[in-house]
């Protein structure tokens, strides 16, 4: 069986200051299936009578899951499929609840062409233009072959 | 409700250590390309994955990140706790049946600013160290005494 073969950018095809976005509302579904393969069931993601009397007033999104839309990219964008993960750091800056449409946005940082590594700049934002987390790493674009 | 939260940042000591572990399957791959989105093929597509380094199907290395959020969500300092920041290295590939284990290990505690700072680890059952990291994270409050039972 022949499949057709889908790659992403290899190094070569990828300047500094190129950009991908990806946008996604955040329901109470991928909150839960989170919760269920990390085993993360803090009160804070999963209970809302719990999550009423914090600081937050309702259930927020794991920061992971957020964190986790600039993997889509990297995976399925910029560089695309084949993509492999090196390296990140995060830093969240603010809530993100459910029903919240939230924004990511990879832009590419500093390209080793003889390596083959990239690093990125990240970031994303929610419907109300309120930066959520800020995000640097490194990721190995594929290989032509 | 009444609020049951984890550890204060006063109840922490430096050197203090919590662990998860979990067999990763299928499914948490699937689930979790359903959540994000993240379709790459090298998670999702054997007769692909078949054809890189790898030979067969990796996890999403941010599956294997966010085992961290369940330590510190959970255990150490547990409910209530939430995560300020946080850096990942991927070391090693994780494959479908591998057991990983994330140990996180308290290394600063400032309990004037209320956060601590922590390492992470996570190994296969080959004892192969397949990501680590570390970050800051912010302990629950104490709650307030007269909160009813």
């Amino acid at each position: 069986m022949a499949f057709q073969e889908i790659l992403g950018k290899s190094i070569n095809e990828i300047e500094v200051g190129d950009k991908a976005y990806f946008a996604k509302t955040i329901s109470e579904t991928d909150v839960y299936q989170f919760a269920a393969v990390t085993g993360d069931f803090n009160p804070a993601h999963v209970n809302e009578a719990y999550a009423e009397g914090t600081f937050f007033k309702h259930r927020i999104a794991h920061g992971q899951l957020t964190v986790s839309l600039i993997s889509n990219i990297l995976g399925t964008q910029l560089p695309g499929p084949g993509t492999i993960f090196v390296s990140s750091s995060v830093t969240f800056l603010a809530p993100v609840y459910i029903e919240d449409t939230i924004e990511a946005v990879v832009e590419v940082a500093e390209l080793n062409r003889e390596k083959n590594r990239l690093k990125f700049k990240a970031w994303c934002t929610n419907q109300n233009g309120v930066k959520v987390l800020e995000s640097e790493g490194m990721v190995m674009p594929p290989k032509k072959r | 409700m009444k609020a049951r939260i984890g550890k204060t940042v006063s109840e922490i000591k430096v050197g203090d250590k919590a662990y998860f572990a979990k067999t990763m399957s299928e499914t948490d791959m699937l689930l979790f390309a359903g959540v994000t989105g993240d379709v790459n093929l090298l998670p999702i597509n054997e007769e692909f994955a078949k054809k890189t380094i790898f030979k067969r199907r990796i996890a999403h290395g941010m599956l294997t990140a966010s085992f961290i959020t369940n330590i510190i969500g959970m255990k150490l300092p547990g409910y209530g706790s939430t995560v300020r920041n946080q850096k990942v290295r991927f070391l090693q590939p994780v494959f479908i049946g591998d057991t990983i284990e994330v140990g996180l290990t308290i290394t600063a505690v400032d309990v004037e600013a209320n956060t601590v700072d922590f390492s992470v680890e996570a190994k296969n059952q080959n004892s192969e160290i397949v990501m680590d990291g570390g970050g800051i994270a912010l302990p629950p409050l104490p709650l307030d005494d007269t909160d009813e039972e």
